[in-house]
C-alpha cells in the first residue's frame, strides 16, 4: 500500500536524532507559551524564524509545527487550571475542565486532555496522510454562502452548550456578536463603535475578551471571599484517570476526533468551532445532560480532542491550497518560502520528502507533547497549592505582559478591564460568559459572510435553500434548536399544570 | 521550571550563531567613519507576524544586522490597520534607534481614513526596499478562462455586475487597482469586499468570485498548479517570476499603481544619523542575501536611495489624490 | 418594585437592554443599505434591537413569574478588591511605557496584594520576585518588547 511506504518515508525523514531535538524544543516552547496567557504561538514563531533560515527544511517546520501543538495543549491547560483560555480553542474546556480543577479533579482532566488531544492528533495525522488532496476538495466547496449556515450551525451549538435559561444565553450571543463588530468594517472601511480610537479599528482582540471576562472576572469573583479563596480542595483524586474514567472519556474522544477532523479543514473558522461543535454534540448524546457545566469529563474530552484533530487538518488547505487558514499557517507558509517550498498542490510531488517527513513529525509532536505533558501535570496541580494570594498576583501580571505583547500597545489592557467589569456584572446576574465569546468570535464572520453571500447573489435570500449543503446545515441548525427548546416548553407546560 | 531554563540556552546558541554570521560578513563592508547604532535597533511594522509586510521586515533585518552590526528586533503593531505603528514612528526619539516600515499608505490614509495627520512630509526616508505588483487572475476552469485580457474586459464591459471582483477592502491596494482597471477600461465589476488575498483566492476556487487583482505571492501556489490564470499585471517592468506576463500598460491602460515599501525615520533626526543609516541600507540592498530571501518569499526586489524614495513618495500622493478625488473617496 | 429590582433576571434584563440601546443609537449613525448591499449599520441595528427586545422579554418573563425560581438575593458586589486589582492594572498600563517593566510589576501586585488582608511583608516579597521572573521570562527569553528600567536609567 502506497500510504504506508510513504509514511515509511516520512518517519525515515522525521526521526532522527537532530529533528527529534527540534520537535522536543517546539514542543516544550509551545506549551510554555500556551499557558502563559495572550503570549500565542504565531509571536512565538515569528521569533524563531530567523534561527530557521540556518536549518534544513524539514527540522524548521517540524520545530515550528511543535510550537503550534504545543501553544494549543498548553492553552488548554491554563483554560482548567485558571480559567484563563490562551487561545480561541480553549474557551469551551473552561466550562468543564475548570469545574474539575475546582473539585480537585484537575489531574484528571489534564490527562484526559492530554490522552485526548493524542488521539485526535493520531486520528488527524492518518486522515492527513490519506485523504489530504479529497479533504481539499471538500474546503474548496464552502462558499460564502455555506460558511454563513456554517455560522448558523456553530451559533445554535452555542446557545445549546448553555446550562443556563436559553432566553439568557440567546441574549449574551447576540451581545457577544454585537462586540465582536466592533472595528473598521471590511466593505465599507467605516469604524464602527470605536469612538474615534485608531486602536479599536482592527477590532477588539480576542485575547482581550477572553482574559477580561473569563480570567480576571474569575480572580475578582474568588477574591469575595478571602477564607474559602483556594483553587483545589484538599481533598485530590488521583493524577491518572482509571479505567472507569478513560471509559466515559472514550466515546466522546472518538467523537471530538471526527467532527474536528472535518472541521478543521474549513479554512474560515472550522478550527475554532470544533470544539464547542463537539460540546454540544456530547451534551446531546449524554444520558444525563445535566452535568455538563458542572465537571464532566465528556465536557473535556470530546472538545480537547476536536480541536486537536482541527489543528492536524488545519494543515490541509495549506499543504494542498497553498491557502493558510489562520495566523499560524501564515507562518508555517513564510518559513516554507523561506526555504524555497511553494506550498500548494505541487508539494506532494516536488518535495515528497517534505511532506511525509512532516506528516510523520506532527504524529511525533504528538506523541511528545503527551510524553511530556503527563508528569508535568502533577507539577501544574502542585502549583494549585500555591496560596492563592500569592497566585492571583501574578495570574494578573502575566495577563497584562500578555495583553500588552500581542499589538505592542498598553491599550489593551485598558480594554481588558472593562471586559473584567462586564464579567464581574455577568457573573452576578447569572449570564454565562461562553456563548457571549462564542458570539463574539462567529458574529464578525456570520456577518461578512451574509452580506458577501447577498451581494453576490444579487439580493436573493433564495442562495440559502437551494444551494444543497447550506440548505442540510440550516436545517440541522432547525432541528438543534428545536430540541433545545422543546424540554424548555414541556417543563413550562408541566409549570403551569402544577400552579393551575 | 525545565521549561524556563530551556530557552535562554538555545537564544544564546542563536545569537552565537548569529554573530559569528556578522563578523565574518562586517569584516569586508562599511568605512570606518560613519555613524553606527551603538545599542539594539528596534524596526516598527505596521501588520501583524506573517504575511508580506512581516516577511519583508524579517528578511530586510536579517541582512541587515550584519551591516548594522546590532541586533534588529522587530516589533509588530498591526493595531488599527497600520495607524497606530505609523503615528509612533512619527513620534519615535530622532536617536538613530528607531526605524520604521512604511509602505503607500503612509500617503493614501490621510484620503480615506479621518484623523490622519501623516503624509510624505512627515518622516525622513532612508530608502525603498520593496516593490509588489498587482496581477489579474481569474480561475482557469471558470467562465472567463479561456479569455485574454481585452476579451476579459471586454466582457465586464458588456455585462456591468456580472463579474464578481474580489477585494481585500474599501479602498486597500486591490480595490485602487481594480478601480484604475475600470477606470482605464470601460469595465464595471461586482466589488466584493473579502479579508485578505488568501481568503480571495479561496473565493476564487470555489467559484463564489470570479477575478482579482493579488499579488504574486498570493496566487503562486494556484497559478504553478494551473488553477488561477494571469491576464495582466500593473507593474513597470515584466514580473520576476513570471515575464511573459503582459502589463496593462502595454495594452495602453493605465493601470499602474505598483505597492512598494520603504524605511523611515522620524523627521527631526539629525543629518549624520540619516547618512549612517542609508549607507547601511544601500549596503543591505546590494547584498545577494536580499534578492535571494524576496525571491524564496515571492517578495518583489526594488532599491531607490533617500533621495529618488522622496520623490517615489512624493509621485505616490499625488496619484493616490487624484484616483481618490475621481473614485469619489470619502473620509470614515 | 424594589423587590424586582433585586431579581438577577431583571437586572440582567435591563443590562441587555441598556447595552442594546446604546448598540443602537451608535450604529443609527451608520448608513444600513438594502438587503442586497447591506451597509455597515444594517447588521449592527438588526442585532441592537434582538438584544433589547430578547432583554424586554426576560423582565416580562421574571415580572410574570409570582415568585421566581431564582433566589433574589442581594448581589453584594465587592468593591474593594474589584478596585485594588483593576486599579493595579490600570496602573501598570499607564507605568510601563514611561516607567519599565520592573516598576510597574511592583505597583501591580503591590496594589493587587492589597485586595486580600494582612501580610505585608509576604506581598513585598512577591512583588520582587515576580519582578525578577517576568524580567527575566517575558523580556530576556521570550522576547517582549518593553522597557524595563525609567528611560535614561
Amino acid at each position: 500500500m502506497d500510504l504506508f511506504s510513504h509514511l515509511a518515508t516520512g518517519f525515515s525523514v522525521a526521526v532522527s536524532p537532530i529533528n527529534l531535538l527540534y520537535c522536543l524544543f517546539g514542543v516544550t516552547v509551545g506549551t510554555l507559551v500556551g499557558i502563559l496567557p495572550g503570549i500565542g504561538p504565531i509571536a512565538t514563531m515569528a521569533m524563531l524564524l530567523p534561527i530557521t533560515f540556518a536549518l534544513d527544511p524539514v527540522s524548521a517546520l517540524i520545530m515550528l509545527a511543535g510550537i503550534y501543538y504545543g501553544a494549543q495543549y498548553g492553552g488548554s491547560t491554563g483554560a482548567i487550571l485558571l480559567k484563563l483560555p490562551g487561545e480561541s480553542s480553549a474557551v469551551i474546556t473552561t466550562l468543564d475542565g475548570y469545574q474539575m480543577a475546582r473539585k480537585g479533579q484537575a489531574g484528571h482532566a489534564l490527562s484526559i486532555a492530554a490522552i485526548g488531544s493524542f488521539f485526535a492528533g493520531t486520528v488527524g495525522t492518518l486522515l492527513l496522510a490519506a485523504f489530504a488532496p479529497l479533504l481539499a476538495k471538500v474546503a474548496v466547496q464552502f462558499g460564502a454562502a455555506e460558511y454563513f449556515s456554517l455560522m448558523i450551525l456553530g451559533l445554535v451549538a452555542a446557545i445549546v452548550l448553555s446550562s443556563g435559561p436559553l432566553l439568557r444565553a440567546l441574549s449574551m450571543v447576540v451581545l457577544g456578536m454585537l462586540f465582536g463588530l466592533v472595528g473598521a468594517d471590511i466593505n465599507s472601511s467605516v469604524d464602527r463603535f470605536t469612538f474615534g480610537l485608531p486602536e479599536l479599528s482592527g477590532g477588539i482582540n480576542f485575547v482581550v475578551v477572553a482574559l477580561g471576562l473569563f480570567g480576571i472576572a474569575e480572580i475578582l469573583t474568588n477574591l469575595e471571599n478571602p477564607e474559602e479563596r483556594r483553587l483545589v480542595s484538599d481533598k485530590l483524586t488521583g493524577l491518572w484517570p482509571d479505567w472507569a474514567v478513560l471509559r466515559q472519556a472514550a466515546p466522546a474522544m472518538l467523537r471530538g476526533s471526527a467532527l474536528g477532523s472535518v472541521l478543521g479543514v474549513l479554512p474560515g473558522g472550522g478550527v475554532t468551532m470544533a470544539s464547542f461543535a463537539s460540546y454540544a454534540v456530547e451534551k446531546k448524546v449524554a444520558t444525563n445532560p445535566g452535568r455538563f457545566g458542572h465537571g464532566a469529563i465528556e465536557g473535556v474530552a470530546g472538545p480537547e480532542s476536536a480541536n486537536n484533530a482541527a489543528a492536524q487538518t488545519s494543515f490541509i488547505p495549506l499543504l494542498t491550497l497553498g491557502i493558510p487558514s489562520n495566523g499560524v499557517m501564515a507562518m508555517m507558509m513564510s518559513a516554507m518560502l523561506i526555504h524555497n517550498i511553494q506550498p500548494g498542490p505541487q508539494v506532494m510531488t516536488l518535495s515528497p520528502d517534505l511532506f511525509w517527513g512532516l506528516i510523520a513529525s506532527m504524529w511525533l509532536g504528538n506523541l511528545i507533547l503527551v510524553i511530556l505533558n503527563l508528569p508535568l501535570i502533577g507539577i501544574w496541580v502542585r502549583l494549585l497549592r500555591v496560596p492563592y494570594r500569592i497566585l492571583f498576583p501574578a495570574i494578573v501580571l502575566f495577563c497584562c505582559i500578555g495583553l500588552y505583547s500581542v499589538q505592542t500597545t498598553v491599550f489593551d489592557i485598558f480594554f481588558a478591564i472593562v471586559f473584567a467589569l462586564l464579567g464581574y456584572a455577568f457573573a452576578k446576574l447569572r449570564c454565562e460568559t461562553v456563548p457571549f465569546l462564542l458570539g463574539f468570535i462567529l458574529g464578525p464572520m456570520l456577518e461578512e459572510n451574509l452580506r458577501r453571500a447577498m451581494l453576490l447573489s444579487h439580493g436573493d435570500p433564495s442562495v440559502f435553500v437551494t444551494r444543497p449543503l447550506c440548505a442540510f446545515m440550516l436545517f440541522l441548525a432547525a432541528g438543534l434548536l428545536l430540541i433545545a427548546v422543546i424540554p424548555t416548553i414541556r417543563r413550562k407546560r408541566r409549570e403551569a399544570f402544577q400552579e393551575g | 521550571m525545565s521549561i524556563a531554563k530551556k530557552l535562554p540556552v538555545t537564544r544564546r546558541h542563536a545569537s552565537a550563531m548569529l554573530g559569528t554570521f556578522f563578523l565574518t560578513l562586517a569584516a569586508g563592508g562599511a568605512q570606518a567613519q560613519d555613524w553606527k547604532p551603538d545599542r539594539p535597533v528596534t524596526l516598527i511594522v505596521p501588520s501583524a507576524p506573517g504575511g508580506g509586510h512581516d516577511n519583508n521586515a524579517r528578511i530586510l533585518a536579517s541582512v541587515m544586522e550584519k551591516y548594522a552590526g546590532q541586533v534588529i528586533t522587530i516589533i509588530n503593531q498591526p493595531a488599527g490597520a497600520g495607524v497606530v505603528a505609523y503615528n509612533d514612528m512619527m513620534k519615535a526619539k530622532p536617536d538613530g534607534l528607531t526605524i520604521g516600515q512604511v509602505s503607500v499608505s503612509i500617503v493614501s490614509d490621510q484620503f480615506r481614513i479621518n484623523g490622519v495627520i501623516y503624509n510624505k512630509d512627515t518622516y525622513a526616508y532612508l530608502g525603498q526596499i520593496s516593490a509588489d505588483q498587482n496581477v489579474l487572475v481569474v480561475k482557469a476552469d471558470g467562465p472567463y478562462g479561456k479569455m485574454d485580457v481585452r476579451q476579459f474586459l471586454a466582457a465586464a464591459k458588456e455585462n456591468p455586475d456580472a463579474i464578481a471582483f474580489g477585494v481585500s477592502g474599501n479602498w486597500t491596494n486591490h480595490d485602487y487597482t481594480r478601480f484604475q482597471i475600470e477606470e482605464a477600461s470601460g469595465a464595471k465589476f461586482l466589488r466584493v469586499p473579502i479579508k485578505g488575498g488568501s481568503q480571495i483566492v479561496l473565493s476564487m476556487l470555489s467559484g463564489d468570485v470570479h477575478a482579482g487583482a493579488l499579488y504574486p505571492s498570493e496566487i503562486k501556489a494556484q497559478v504553478s498548479a494551473g488553477a488561477l490564470k494571469m491576464l495582466a499585471h500593473n507593474g513597470s517592468a515584466p514580473l520576476e517570476s513570471w515575464p511573459d506576463v503582459p502589463s496593462f500598460t502595454s495594452f495602453g491602460l493605465a493601470v499602474n499603481l505598483e505597492i512598494w515599501r520603504a524605511l523611515v525615520m522620524p523627521q527631526d533626526t539629525p543629518e549624520e544619523i540619516l547618512a549612517g543609516w542609508r549607507n547601511i541600507l544601500a549596503q543591505t540592498m546590494a547584498d545577494p542575501d536580499i534578492k535571494a530571501g524576496y525571491a524564496k518569499a515571492g517578495i518583489g526586489y526594488a532599491y531607490r536611495d533617500a533621495a529618488d524614495t522622496a520623490k517615489l513618495v512624493a509621485d505616490a500622493e499625488v496619484a493616490y489624490k487624484d484616483i481618490s478625488a475621481k473614485a469619489g473617496v470619502t473620509k470614515e | 418594585m424594589m423587590r424586582l429590582l433585586r431579581h438577577p433576571e431583571v437586572l440582567a434584563g435591563l443590562l441587555f437592554i441598556i447595552l442594546g440601546s446604546a448598540f443602537l443609537a451608535v450604529s443609527a449613525g451608520y448608513e444600513a443599505g438594502t438587503a442586497r448591499e447591506m451597509g455597515p449599520g444594517y447588521f449592527p441595528r438588526l442585532l441592537s434591537i434582538v438584544v433589547i427586545v430578547l432583554g424586554l422579554a426576560q423582565i416580562i418573563h421574571a415580572t410574570a413569574k409570582s415568585q421566581g425560581r431564582e433566589a433574589a438575593g442581594r448581589l453584594n458586589f465587592h468593591w474593594r478588591p474589584a478596585l485594588l486589582v483593576l486599579g493595579g492594572m490600570a496602573l501598570f498600563a499607564l507605568m510601563l511605557n514611561s516607567l519599565g517593566l520592573i516598576l510597574a510589576t511592583l505597583a501591580l501586585v503591590v496594589a493587587a496584594g492589597l485586595a486580600v488582608p494582612g501580610r505585608r511583608l509576604e506581598i513585598a516579597i512577591t512583588a520582587v520576585v515576580l519582578a525578577a521572573f517576568s524580567a527575566l521570562v517575558f523580556v530576556k527569553a521570550l522576547g517582549v518588547q518593553m522597557p524595563l528600567w525609567p528611560e535614561g536609567f
